[in-house]
């Protein structure tokens, strides 16, 4: 952790990238909201897990099992990328849908024990849901959720009236 | 927050709030809007324009400027510190160069320029904001580079906009761990950068995330494209098909 919080403080970003917390999980910063975790997981992740796990020594169990968590959650953020693309096309779909699969068998096949998710089954429909309706940033509720945002924000005196 | 079903007080300082919010906003757009608020518009539009720091309003900049026409997809707007200045002798020959003319002596030099919504600065400004990367020949990769300087030429009775950058020098690491995840499209590159050039505004792609780091004892910077268009043929490769289908799934119910 301390790898990534220093690569975070580090990275050189534009201004209109959404801010991560340095302090990465720590309980100050609160939960992260949807977009902070794509961009950690596209622009700071990759970057952090490269440098310490691309190395991996044959023969040492621990490096070769960082090697195989590093493939598959790359895997999981090549996903994210082609879903998340303004341009979307069949190629995007399938190629998406090789990428979050190639993912799910990996978790499947590293972490035999592990209980996979609702969230898990539902991303797989992306794939036919990015063929018949198009880029997501055309159908994905997140303006909806910034409206709630921005009228929770509205100050007021919190005296509820009456009908 | 903590609300109920019906309508009341509560409800009305928050619609009155965001309808006041929206009517000053429209007010700035209106063909009958006073000359006295207008002259005030660039004052109103820092003062109201939400920080573009996140995916949602760059989306919503984004799409705004592909509806409007292409002369005012680039935008120098009037808060720029443009001032005529002496052209360094160093830009001068880049500008010959590239040019294949006798520029003028004396350039604008601007702070910034907006294209598509996104805001791209000079380097002494916001460092960030001056990484771009570079569509230099529509055959080869994207190449990162920093603008120093962003000029504006009056050659005739036309006014050009040209951007001074200095490109990254092509890393000397023999092998770049990047190059197995071309989705994620970071790669790396040398921290030494290349002199002077001069490069057309239509030729920025993107801003980029840098990260400089030491691999196998070489100093690089790691250059991630912030993109939100994913170009496949960027990444599908004959490597990239097999890297894909030595992980694939091969019982497709994984859950």
């Amino acid at each position: 952790m301390q790898q990534l919080h220093s690569d975070i403080e580090d990275m050189v970003t534009p201004s209109w990238l959404t801010s991560v917390p340095a302090n990465l999980g720590s309980p100050s910063h609160g939960k992260l909201k949807a977009d902070q975790w794509r961009v950690l997981g596209t622009t700071y992740l990759p970057i952090s897990l490269v440098k310490l796990w691309a190395k991996v020594e044959s023969g040492n169990e621990r490096s070769e099992r960082c090697g195989q968590i590093l493939g598959i959650t790359m895997s999981l953020l090549s996903a994210v990328v082609v879903a998340s693309s303004r341009v979307t096309s069949p190629s995007h779909a399938d190629l998406y849908l090789q990428h979050m699969q190639a993912y799910l068998a990996g978790v499947k096949e590293i972490f035999p024990h592990y209980s996979f998710h609702p969230n898990h089954h539902m991303a797989l429909h992306l794939h036919e849901y990015l063929l018949l309706f198009g880029p997501v940033q055309a159908w994905w509720t997140f303006p909806f959720e910034r409206l709630i945002g921005l009228l929770q924000k509205i100050p007021t005196n919190y005296i509820p009236g009456k009908c | 927050m903590v609300s109920h079903s019906s309508l009341g007080e509560y409800e009305e300082t928050i619609s009155r709030s965001f309808t006041r919010s929206a009517n000053l906003r429209g007010l700035l757009t209106k063909t009958n809007c006073p000359q006295a608020i207008k002259q005030c518009q660039p004052m109103f539009q820092k003062l109201l324009n939400p920080q573009v720091r996140d995916t949602l309003i760059t989306d919503m900049l984004s799409l705004s400027t592909a509806l409007q026409d292409t002369e005012n997809a680039v935008a120098v707007d009037s808060s720029n510190e443009c001032n005529s200045h002496p052209i360094p002798q160093s830009i001068y020959e880049a500008l010959v160069t590239s040019l294949r003319i006798t520029p003028p002596r004396y350039a604008d030099f601007l702070s910034h320029l907006t294209i598509g919504g996104i805001t791209y600065t000079v380097s002494s400004k916001h460092l960030g904001n001056s990484h771009v990367l570079l569509a230099l020949n529509e055959s080869e990769d994207l190449v990162p580079a920093r603008i120093d300087h962003i000029l504006q030429l009056r050659i005739g009775d036309a006014v050009k906009t040209l951007i001074v950058v200095r490109r990254h020098e092509r890393s000397q690491v023999p092998c770049d761990p990047f190059l197995r995840y071309p989705i994620v499209r970071a790669k790396m590159w040398s921290t030494q950068l290349k002199e002077f050039e001069i490069v057309a505004i239509d030729a920025i792609r993107s801003h980029y995330a840098a990260s400089h780091i030491t691999w196998d004892g070489i100093p690089v910077t790691v250059v991630t494209s912030l993109s939100r268009v994913s170009i496949l043929r960027y990444f599908v490769s004959d490597d990239l098909k097999a890297q894909i289908l030595s992980h694939r799934c091969t019982n497709r119910s994984v859950c």
